[in-house]
C-alpha cells in the first residue's frame, strides 16, 4: 500500500531536505500502522491532515525569512545606488541607451522582414517575373507582358486567381472645379481584390470594378476628399475622364511593395498596342496558387509558356522569355530586378543593424561589468560581514544578481524615454513612421523583458561570482588590492570598447568621404542651375514654341526637352548594326531629345557633330551615341562608327556623332551605352538652364507662363542637382545612421572610461597624497593618471585599423566609382578618440592631483 | 525552563530508552494526553530540544515497512535528564497546594 502520491510530493516539497529520508520514512510507517488499525480511508485522511496542519507554520517561516532578507537586499541595493551616484548614473544611462538602440533596431528589422506578409495565404501569392534572354546577356524584369495573364488563367487550373497591375503613377484629379495631383494610381484587374484578400470597407470585391469607368479609393484618400459623405456612386475626373467610385478599401499597410491610393480598372486603359504585345515588359502579373500546389514544379511548367507567342521575335533577334515566380513576401528584400514597384530593402543593412545593435548593447554590458567589478572593493567588506554572519555563497550570488536585475529594470524604463526622444530622428533616418505605442507590441515587450533579464544576469554574473568568492578572512583582515586578474580583464574590456569606437569613426569617415566624392565627381554634363518642369501633355507639335515662350523669361539661358533627365528612368531597346556581318542585338539606353539637348547639358562631342537645326534630316534620320556604343560594336576609334546605320526594330537611322561618356545614373552604376534620337512624341521634361541668382523674380514668370500654356495642370518643377543626388539617399542615410551609432557607441565607451577613471583615482588617493608630499607637481600626477588610458587607446587603434580597412574596402566594392581610403582617416579617428578620452579622464585626474594631501593622508 | 509540551516529549523519549523516534513519540503522546496532536509539532519540538542539547539523534537501519527509509532515533542526554529533574521539582512545587490530586479523585 502506497500513501497518496500528491501528498507525498507535497511533503517532500515542504520538508527540509536533510530530513527527507527519516521524515518520509516516519510518515510511511505511520501510514501502514493506520491502515492496519483504522483502514485505508483513515490512513489517507491522516496523511493529508498532518500535511495541512504543518502548512501554515511552514509558510510563515519561509515567507518571513525570505521577505526579511529581500527587504534587506533591496535596502542595501538602493543605498548603493544613492551613495554612488556617478556609477549608478553611468550604469543605468549606458544600459538604457543600449536597450533603446536595440528597441529601435528591432522595430526596424521586424518592419522590413514583414513586408507583404499580411495578405491572407501570402505564402501562396507570387509575382511572375520575366527573364529576357538575348544571345549575349539577359535582362531580368519585375514586369511581364500584358497577354501573359489570360494565358495563365486559361491554361493552368493550379492557379486560383491571377491579376495584373499597372502603375499609372500620377494623374490630375478634378473635383468641384478644383485641380490637384493624385499619385499612386494603379490599374488592376477586378480579380486583384480576391487575389490579395483585400477587405472592403464599403462595396463588394466581386462587383467593384465590374463596369467600365469605375474605381476604388483607399480610406484616407476618400476621407480627404469626401469627408463624411458616402462617396459611393459619386464621381471624380482623372485626366479628363470621369470615374465612378464603387468601393472603399483600407489604406495598404506601409510595409508593402505595392502602394496605391486609387485603383482603376485595367479594361479602361485603351491601349491595345501594349495590352496585346508580347514584346513589351508592361505590367506586373500576380498569381495565387491553389492550396497544395508546389511552386517549384509549377514554375517549371510556365517557364516557356510564351514561346508559341514570341517565336517570330525569337527567330529575328534571338530573344527568349522565361518566366519565374517570386514569393510576394520576398520581393521587398530579395528582388532586385529591373522596374521594381517600390523602393527595395537591402538585407545587408539589416545585418549591419543587427550587428550594431548587439555591439552597442555589448558595450553597455561591458561598462556594467567593468564598473561593478571595479566597485567590488567597496562591497568587499559587506560581503565579508555577510559571510561571517552566515550567508551562503548562493545567497550572495542571488543578492548581487538581483541588484543587477534591478539596475537593468530601471534602465529599461529609461530606455523607453530615450527611445521616445530619439524616435523622430530614427523615423527620419529609417524613412518609417513608428509611433510610441509601437514599443509596446506584445512581441517586442516580451523580447524586451527577456533582454533585460538576460542583460541583468549576463552583466551581473561576473561581479556576482567574483564578489561572492571573496574570503572573509582576507577581506576583514585588511584586504589586498593587488587583484591583477580582474584588472587585466577590465583593461581588455576597455580596449574592446575603444576598438569599436575607432572602427565606427573610420567607417563613418569613409562613408561620408564616398558621398562627397560622388557628389563632386565630374559627371560629364552640367547638373547645376538646371530647372526641370515635367510636362504632362503631348507637346510633339508645339514644343519649339513652348521652349521659346520660356526662353523669353528673365535669366533663362537655354531650354531643351527630352523623354527623361539624368538619374531618372530611361527606355531600354535592343539595337543592331545594319551593315557588316555582325548582326547581334545589344541592349542600349535610349533617350529621346530635341536639337538643343547636348548644348544645354554641355555634353562634349568627340567625333562627328551634334544634332543641328540647319540639317533638316537630323530630326528623322540621325542617332547620336556615346563612346560605350562605339566599344560595344567593336570599333577602335569613335569616328569609325560615323555614318553607320543601326536600328532597334523601328526606323533604321545613321549615326552622325559620338559624345563623351557621361554618368546618366549615380556613381554606383557603370556608364551604359546610350543612344540619343529626336522623337517629339516622347518629350515629357522641359529643362531650363537658368541663372539662379535672381530666381525669386524668375519663378512668378514661370508659373504664369505655365498656367497660360497648360491650363488645368498645376505647376511643378525640380532642380536637376537635387533630383540627381536623390540617388545617393541610401548612402546618405547609411552615413547618418553610422554617425548616430558612432556617437552612441562612443558616448557609452566614454561613460565607462569616466567611471573607471574616477575609480582608479579614488583607489590611488593615498599614493597621490604621498607623491605630493614628496614634491610631485600637479602636471606630473595628472600625467601619471592619464598615461594608462593613452596606452589602451593606442592598442585599441591598432586592433581597429585593419578591421575598419577591410570593412570599408568591402563596402566600397559596391560602387563602380569609389574613393580611396586615406591613411589620414585612421590617424584622425585615433586622435579624436584620444582627445575625447583624454578630456574624459583629465577631469578625474585633475581632481585627484589638485586634492590637498592633508585631507587624504589624515585618515591613514 | 521547559514548556509543558517539551516536558511531555522529553519524558517519552526517556521512556523509550534510546529507541525513540517520530512515530512512537507521537503515538505515546496521543495516548497519554488522550487528544489529537499534529505530528509536525512533534518533529518541531524534537528538533528544538536537540538543538538545545537535551537530545541526541542518530540514524538507524533501513526497514521494509518504511519503504527502505532509515529512522532518526533520539536519545536523552544528561543535560536533558537534569532539565527534566528541574522541571519536575518546579512542577511539584507549583502543583503541591492544589487540592484535586489523582488520589482524591479516585
Amino acid at each position: 500500500m502506497q500513501p497518496p502520491k500528491y501528498a507525498q510530493k507535497l511533503l517532500r516539497l515542504l520538508a527540509n531536505k536533510y530530513e527527507h529520508e527519516t521524515l518520509i520514512g516516519d510518515f510511511d510507517e505511520m501510514y501502514q500502522i493506520n491502515i492496519r488499525e483504522h483502514g485505508r480511508f483513515f490512513a489517507n485522511q491522516w496523511y493529508w491532515r498532518q500535511i495541512f496542519k504543518a502548512m501554515p507554520a511552514f509558510l510563515i517561516h519561509t515567507i518571513y525569512w525570505r521577505f526579511y532578507m529581500f527587504r534587506n537586499y533591496l535596502k542595501v541595493a538602493l543605498r548603493t545606488v544613492k551613495r554612488q551616484k556617478i556609477y549608478s548614473f553611468i550604469n543605468i544611462l549606458g544600459l538604457a541607451i543600449g536597450i533603446a538602440c536595440c528597441l529601435m533596431i528591432y522595430l526596424y528589422i521586424s518592419f522590413e522582414m514583414d513586408y507583404d506578409k499580411f495578405y491572407p495565404d501570402s505564402s501562396h501569392i507570387f509575382r511572375v517575373a520575366t527573364d529576357n534572354k538575348l544571345q549575349s546577356r539577359s535582362h531580368v524584369w519585375a514586369l511581364s507582358p500584358a497577354p501573359l495573364a489570360p494565358v495563365l488563367e486559361e491554361g493552368f487550373p493550379q492557379i486560383e486567381h491571377v491579376a495584373r497591375i499597372l502603375r499609372r503613377g500620377r494623374g490630375v484629379v478634378e473635383k468641384d472645379g478644383q485641380l490637384f495631383f493624385a499619385d499612386r494610381i494603379i490599374y488592376a484587374d477586378a480579380e486583384v481584390f480576391r487575389l490579395f484578400g483585400t477587405p472592403f470597407l464599403i462595396g463588394e470585391p466581386s462587383s467593384a470594378l465590374s463596369r467600365p469607368n469605375t474605381m476604388v479609393l483607399t480610406k484616407s484618400f476618400a476621407g480627404i476628399h469626401f469627408e463624411h459623405n458616402n462617396p459611393i456612386g459619386q464621381t471624380l475626373t482623372i485626366d479628363n475622364t470621369e470615374y465612378e467610385i464603387t468601393g472603399i478599401v483600407p489604406d495598404p499597410p506601409s510595409n508593402t511593395h505595392l502602394e496605391y491610393k486609387i485603383i482603376m480598372n485595367i479594361e479602361d486603359l485603351a491601349d491595345d498596342y501594349h495590352m496585346t504585345s508580347w514584346n513589351h515588359m508592361y505590367l506586373y502579373t500576380y498569381i495565387k496558387l491553389r492550396e497544395g500546389i508546389e511552386p517549384n514544379g509549377f514554375e517549371a511548367k510556365i517557364r516557356h509558356v510564351a514561346d508559341p507567342h514570341t517565336n517570330n521575335q525569337t527567330e529575328k533577334g534571338g530573344m527568349r522569355q522565361e518566366y519565374f515566380l517570386q514569393p510576394v513576401g520576398d520581393i521587398h528584400l530579395h528582388s532586385h530586378l529591373i522596374a521594381e514597384a517600390g523602393p527595395r530593402g537591402n538585407p545587408l543593412y539589416l545585418y549591419i543593424f543587427i550587428a550594431i545593435g548587439l555591439v552597442i548593447l555589448l558595450l553597455a554590458c561591458i561598462n556594467f561589468m567593468n564598473l561593478a567589478t571595479a566597485r567590488s572593493t567597496n562591497r568587499a567588506k559587506e560581503v565579508g560581514m555577510r559571510k561571517v554572519i552566515g550567508a551562503h555563497r548562493k545567497q550572495l550570488i542571488s543578492q548581487f544578481l538581483g541588484e543587477s536585475l534591478l539596475t537593468t529594470l530601471l534602465a529599461l524604463v529609461f530606455s523607453l524615454l530615450i527611445a521616445e526622444v530619439l524616435r523622430p530622428l530614427f523615423n527620419d533616418l529609417s524613412g518609417k513612421k513608428f509611433l510610441f505605442t509601437d514599443f509596446f507590441q506584445p512581441g517586442l515587450l516580451s523580447l524586451m523583458i527577456g533582454l533585460v533579464c538576460f542583460v541583468g544576469l549576463a552583466a551581473g554574473c561576473y561581479p556576482a561570482l567574483l564578489l561572492s568568492a571573496f574570503k572573509p578572512v582576507s577581506i576583514l583582515r585588511g584586504f589586498s588590492r593587488a587583484r591583477t586578474r580582474s584588472a587585466v580583464l577590465r583593461k581588455a574590456l576597455v580596449i574592446f570598447q575603444f576598438t569599436v569606437s575607432v572602427f565606427l569613426i573610420i567607417c563613418t569617415f569613409v562613408i561620408y568621404r564616398q558621398i562627397g566624392f560622388m557628389k563632386d565627381y565630374p559627371l560629364g554634363f552640367e547638373k547645376e542651375q538646371k530647372l526641370i518642369i515635367p510636362v504632362r501633355e503631348d507637346i510633339s507639335i508645339d514644343y519649339e514654341t513652348i521652349k521659346n515662350e520660356f526662353m523669353n523669361g528673365p535669366s533663362v539661358l537655354r531650354a531643351t526637352v527630352s523623354s527623361s533627365t539624368p538619374g531618372r528612368a530611361v527606355h531600354m531597346h535592343d539595337f543592331r548594326m545594319m551593315e557588316g556581318e555582325n548582326t547581334e542585338r545589344h541592349s542600349f539606353q535610349h533617350l529621346y531629345v530635341d536639337l538643343d539637348f547636348l548644348q544645354t547639358y554641355e555634353i562634349e562631342i568627340i567625333a562627328g557633330r551634334p544634332f543641328q537645326r540647319e540639317m533638316r534630316t537630323d530630326t528623322s534620320e540621325a542617332f547620336v551615341v556615346n563612346e560605350s556604343v562605339v566599344k560595344v560594336f567593336g570599333f577602335d576609334a569613335p569616328h569609325e562608327i560615323l555614318t553607320k546605320t543601326i536600328d532597334c526594330g523601328d526606323v533604321p537611322k545613321k549615326i552622325i556623332g559620338v559624345f563623351r561618356d557621361f554618368h546618366f545614373y549615380g556613381l554606383q552604376e557603370t556608364i551604359e551605352p546610350l543612344v540619343l534620337e529626336i522623337k517629339p512624341s516622347k518629350f515629357s521634361f522641359l529643362t531650363l538652364s537658368v541663372n539662379t541668382v535672381n530666381l525669386s523674380e524668375t519663378f512668378p514668370f514661370f508659373e504664369e507662363k505655365w498656367l497660360e500654356l497648360f491650363p488645368g495642370h498645376p505647376f511643378e518643377y525640380f532642380f536637376l542637382d537635387e533630383d540627381f543626388n536623390f540617388q545617393y539617399q541610401n548612402e546618405e542615410k547609411t552615413g547618418k545612421l553610422f554617425a548616430v551609432f558612432t556617437f552612441l557607441g562612443f558616448f557609452i565607451a566614454c561613460l565607462g572610461l569616466f567611471g573607471l577613471a574616477s575609480f582608479t583615482s579614488e583607489q590611488r588617493t593615498t599614493e597621490i597624497g604621498i607623491r605630493k608630499v614628496l614634491g610631485a607637481s600637479i602636471i606630473k600626477i595628472a600625467m601619471l593618471l592619464t598615461l594608462d588610458f593613452t596606452k589602451w587607446i593606442l592598442v585599441a587603434s591598432f586592433v581597429a585599423w585593419p578591421i575598419a580597412y577591410w570593412a570599408s574596402k568591402t563596402w566600397l566594392q559596391d560602387f563602380a566609382y569609389r574613393t580611396d581610403i586615406p591613411f589620414i582617416a585612421f590617424i584622425v579617428a585615433t586622435l579624436i578618440t584620444f582627445i575625447i578620452a583624454l578630456l574624459t579622464v583629465s577631469y578625474q585626474a585633475l581632481k585627484a592631483s589638485l586634492s590637498n594631501p592633508v585631507d587624504v593622508l589624515r585618515n591613514e | 525552563m521547559l514548556t509543558k509540551l517539551e516536558d511531555q516529549i522529553l519524558l517519552s523519549v526517556w521512556k523509550f530508552q534510546g529507541k525513540a523516534y517520530g512515530i512512537n513519540v507521537y503515538q505515546h503522546l496521543e495516548q497519554m494526553t488522550q487528544s489529537k496532536v499534529a505530528i509536525g509539532v512533534v518533529y518541531f519540538t524534537l528538533d528544538r530540544l536537540a538543538k538545545r542539547g537535551y537530545l541526541e539523534s542518530y540514524k538507524g537501519e533501513p526497514t521494509a515497512i518504511r519503504g527502505g527509509m532509515r529512522k532518526k532515533y533520539y536519545k536523552i542526554t544528561q543535560k536533558g535528564i537534569d532539565a527534566l529533574t528541574t522541571s519536575k521539582k518546579v512542577n511539584d512545587r507549583i502543583w503541591s497546594e492544589f487540592p484535586g490530586s489523582v488520589k482524591e479523585r479516585t
